[in-house]
């Protein structure tokens, strides 16, 4: 039960996290949707499943936060790049201090001192 | 862009299990409208073909589940907030339907041009089919915008799935046949029909005159044709020594007369059309696409040189012909 529990808190709070993460990885350039799935599963416990990502990337498209354009490549077929919109742009503004807002008052109210739980 | 199981490289086993776990993806997306199963798809083979880019090929199954392990399974992929997937709601007949019209009209208005495009081309083509007295005005219209979604497909390196050629083709294939035909088969005829129209008129005129210009009770040129004919079996013009020298009845005569005149117009007309194709094959490949993908210059330019051996011998037979009717 206490499984079932921690398990599904940790799914919706890593899906909420990944987006963030994923428009935050496009804020300095485009990138292949490739390389984005593979830079944050090298995030330890962070993505669950590298498919993940791309429903993700999909929807963000559908939102018009990210825009995706074609670029020839010499080991393939034409490779699809992601970036961010302006308005992309503007929502990891927000988003960013939002995020740090929530991390402090964690922190403040759970501590940041690991001792407690790992002595639990 | 999107490729097929085939192009992977994997064993029969792996392309199965890769097409049972897309599947599943479609499944798990059913219903869910902020994301593009079609593009999660595309996402997902060019994952695993990413992944297995260095594996030896043909590539075997457990080779593949590492790849898929490391994806997750695609129940999992639903967006944040979602807990179990659409599917095992158990989505009514309607609201599937619902979903799947929402899909359509995303994707006309608001989806992705290389899908919009076939969409809008297929229904203009069907609106045109039940509008019927206006279906070339569609079928033009209809035909443009395939085009124009072929065109980006393949600015985007998106290879045409077999959907979307159902939704481009039809008006695409109609257009290329209808030009294909008049250029290579009614252009010829036409002139044929045009060169017998004056021959008959000349030799009317000539008939007449040599019958020492009677009064004609018809009034029509086939009438007076026919007239004279009748009236005057010895007047012998030009087009009656001429038919002398074929073989067969006076009746079977011009028959076989207008097939020859119609096989050098025909061998003239395709000799002309086989060295402009061949000095322009991209031109002929983008006009009557997708009908001569494969065709290439050097084709035109072979039929072109049949043509002109054809001319060759059909004005040596048209020579003797003259001479013998003592006309030269």
């Amino acid at each position: 039960m206490d499984a079932d529990f921690l398990a599904n808190w940790t799914t919706q709070m890593r899906k909420g996290l990944l987006e963030l993460c994923v428009l935050a990885t496009l804020k300095a350039q485009r990138m292949y949707g490739y390389d984005i799935v593979k830079r944050l599963s090298a995030v330890e416990g962070l993505v669950m499943g590298e498919g993940t990502i791309y429903p993700i990337l999909s929807r963000f498209k559908k939102e018009g936060l990210v825009e995706t354009t074609l670029a020839e490549s010499p080991e393939g077929p034409a490779r699809k790049y992601y970036q961010l919109t302006d308005r992309g742009r503007q929502i990891l503004v927000k988003m960013l201090p939002a995020w740090a807002a929530v991390r402090d008052g964690i922190e403040a109210v759970a501590g940041t001192d690991s001792a407690w739980w790992k002595a639990e | 862009m999107t490729q097929t199981p085939a192009d992977i490289g994997l064993t029969p086993d792996a392309e199965a299990r890769l097409e049972g776990y897309l599947h599943q993806v479609r499944a798990a997306l059913v219903g869910v409208p902020d994301v593009s199963p079609d593009e999660i798809e595309a996402d997902i083979r060019e994952h695993v073909e990413n992944e297995l880019r260095t594996a030896v090929r043909p590539v075997a199954l457990f080779v593949l589940e590492s790849v898929l392990n490391r994806l997750g399974p695609p129940t999992q992929w639903l967006p944040a907030g979602r807990t179990s997937s659409p599917l095992a709601e158990v989505p009514s007949l309607g609201r599937y339907l619902r979903a799947r019209l929402r899909g359509i009209g995303n994707a006309l208005w608001r989806g992705p041009e290389d899908w919009r495009l076939p969409y809008l081309s297929f229904g203009v083509f069907a609106f045109g089919v039940l509008a019927f007295p206006l279906f070339p005005l569609f079928l033009i219209v209809s035909y443009l915008l395939a085009r124009a979604g072929v065109a980006v497909a393949k600015e985007k390196g998106i290879e045409l799935g077999v959907a979307r050629k159902w939704l481009l083709y039809p008006p695409t294939l109609i257009v290329s046949l209808v030009l294909f035909l008049t250029l290579v088969v009614a252009v010829p005829i036409g002139m044929t029909r045009v060169g017998f129209l004056v021959v008959d008129d000349a030799d009317t005129q000539e008939r007449w005159e040599l019958a020492g210009r009677p009064r004609m009770q018809s009034s029509s040129h086939f009438g007076r044709a026919r007239e004279l004919r009748a009236k005057f079996p010895r007047v012998e013009t030009t087009l009656d020594k001429l038919l002398a020298d074929f073989p067969g009845s006076e009746s079977t005569r011009e028959v076989t007369a207008g097939v020859f005149v119609g096989v050098g117009v025909v061998a003239f007309w395709w000799a002309i059309l086989g060295f402009i194709a061949g000095m322009m094959p991209r031109a002929i490949r983008a006009t009557f696409y997708p009908l001569c993908q494969r065709f290439e210059g050097r084709f035109a330019h072979r039929a072109g040189l049949v043509c002109l051996l054809v001319i060759a011998i059909w004005c040596g037979l048209a020579y003797r012909i003259i001479t013998d009717a003592g006309l030269l």
